[in-house]
């Protein structure tokens, strides 16, 4: 098979043609290829050759058909001026929220992208990669989701409560959180040329909020977001973390054209409820199967997952992302058995 | 109904709604009517939270309403607790709670934590990222019965890990119990961890029953 099929297999599933195969990706797979090569989160932001290097490494073993090159999705926070933990492995984590009242939030700017020193450096891995691989796989960088941002500014638990008793306060908060990150998908828009946008709201979760809340304070906001990166050109790739069958139906009012589903969800259940409207993502079992499990207990998955998603429409993939340390022989295996 | 019924099952149901200063309001009159604090707080405030619990494992309740409940219920318990007699509250076991080392995601540890306390345990919060060390003085100090390890990220489970050895190296007596959305039976079960919960609601059944073994 020829380089080129990659990208268009990623195009096949998309469009919903008939395929002898499905497609793969992480899709989440950029923090794991770090720790694979042994390149400490600071090491990646220092030298953008080696974090672009141990993200080939990965394709080599697993021959991807989409690739995550940019995966420090919440540059905006320390931007913002929250302070940091940056830890050996895996993502960031905010230490404090720089947002606690109406007050702190009027004195808050939009961070500016040009000046956002670990932006810079992702921006520089993913340029290389794209100049690397862009042409022959299907690429594609992380965005944070207005209302992830605005919990990780404020807090999330605070948030959570401050839906009720101040929604106001919230729907500033997430306004904000909206400008900023139209400023920086467009920053990054035009800096990369990429295949899709990948917007990520893990705390829009069934495990954490209700239908009714997600569609008050978490779509339209993702609405507004995903509108923009259509505009520029781009594929809508959706990721919500945890249990999403209940506001399945809902999760269509937002334009996108990748659904990544998390574990919990049933994919022909999901199948049924997005018919032809969306393209799967998913869902192997991240925590566990590819964490502790053996290599036939991943094939087995596939299998599964494949079966269940119809063999058309579906790119089969991690249900979120694949932890660091996760075996490399149980993501190598999921390209030995993609048949339809 | 009694007069009592009415302010227990209305205080109960003003924890349910997160209706603050409703739930004040019959802790208030609860004192009043000379209900006994204590059975104030456990026939209304607990019994208002057991609801909640239930309702956040049949997904009829989320965070944010668990923590307006919360919120609502700890109105009523300020009121109710200064006339409380210490004589009255039964010490039904003592639990440390921590988020382990590396990872900093407490919200889970938070409902586990409320509920905990909700059904008259009393809670050590150890917070979250926390070392081993702090695990242990805690057990050693207080005489910890049941210690409860949280995790969110599939990085930070080596950590729980580490912490079940050391602890029941130490004190091989204290029960362990897991948590957390990596974490599962199996995994549990690979460290020598007493007990796993895959909800906060569960977690209250399998911290009372590993505290009467």
């Amino acid at each position: 098979m020829s380089d080129l099929d990659h990208k268009e297999k990623v195009l096949a599933a998309l469009n919903f043609e008939p395929m002898d195969s499905v497609p793969i990706c992480g899709p989440f797979q950029g923090y794991w290829g770090l720790e694979y090569s042994n390149v400490s989160v600071q090491k990646s932001f220092d030298n953008p050759d080696l974090a672009a290097e141990a993200q080939l490494k990965v394709l080599e073993k697993c021959d991807f058909d989409g690739l995550e090159v940019f995966w420090d999705w919440q540059t905006p926070l320390q931007a913002a001026g929250c302070e940091v933990n940056i830890t050996e492995v895996g993502g960031p984590s905010t230490r404090t929220h720089i947002v606690s009242d109406a007050s702190s939030l009027d004195a808050l700017d939009v961070p500016d992208p040009s000046q956002d020193k670990r932006l810079k450096s992702g921006i520089e891995t993913a340029a290389k990669l794209i100049d690397s691989i862009g042409d022959e796989r299907y690429v594609y960088y992380d965005l944070l989701a207005p209302f992830t941002l605005a919990g990780e500014l404020h807090g999330v638990e605070k948030m959570m409560l401050d839906l009720y008793t101040d929604p106001d306060f919230v729907n500033a908060l997430l306004s904000f959180a909206t400008e900023t990150l139209k400023v920086y998908n467009k920053y990054l828009t035009d800096s990369l040329d990429v295949d899709g946008v990948f917007m990520c709201d893990p705390t829009a979760s069934g495990e954490l909020i209700s239908k009714a809340t997600f569609e008050t304070y978490s779509r339209p906001y993702m609405k507004e977001i995903s509108d923009t990166i259509k505009a520029a050109g781009k594929d809508v790739m959706i990721h919500i973390c945890g249990d999403v069958s209940d506001r399945l139906e809902s999760i269509l009012e937002i334009p996108h054209e990748v659904l990544s589903v998390d574990t919990p969800v049933d994919l022909a259940v999901a199948r049924k409820v997005m018919g032809e409207r969306v393209t799967l993502l998913g869902n192997l079992d991240v925590a566990n199967t590819l964490f502790n499990g053996t290599p036939d207990d991943v094939r087995a998955q596939v299998r599964n997952r494949i079966d269940a998603a119809g063999g058309v429409g579906h790119i089969l993939a991690g249900g979120c992302d694949i932890a660091p340390g996760t075996p490399m022989e149980n993501v190598e295996v999921w390209k030995e058995n993609t048949t339809v | 109904m009694t007069a009592k019924d009415e302010i227990l099952n209305g205080l109960a149901d003003a924890v349910v709604k997160g209706d603050e200063s409703k739930c004040i309001e019959l802790a208030n009159k609860a004192l009043e009517n000379n209900i006994d604090a204590y059975e104030a707080v456990i026939n209304g405030c607990t019994c208002g939270m057991s609801i909640v619990s239930d309702k956040y494992e049949k997904r009829e309740m989320f965070v944010p309403e668990i923590l307006m409940a919360a919120r609502a219920m700890n109105g009523a318990v300020e009121v109710l607790k200064p006339h409380i007699k210490a004589d009255e509250i039964k010490e039904t076991g003592k639990v440390a709670i921590a988020v382990v080392l590396g990872d900093i995601h407490d919200i889970g540890k938070n409902l586990v934590k409320l509920l905990l306390e909700t059904a008259g345990l009393t809670v050590f919060d150890l917070g979250k990222d926390v070392v081993p060390e702090d695990i242990l003085d805690n057990v050693r100090e207080e005489k910890t019965d049941l210690v409860a390890l949280s995790a969110l990220m599939t990085t930070s489970m080596m950590e729980m890990k580490e912490d079940v050895k050391l602890l029941k190296e130490e004190f091989p007596n204290v029960k362990i119990m897991v948590g957390g959305a990596p974490v599962s039976q199996e995994f549990c079960d690979s460290i020598g961890a007493d007990g796993y919960a895959d909800n906060a609601s569960e977690a209250i059944r399998v911290a009372q029953r590993l505290l009467a073994e």
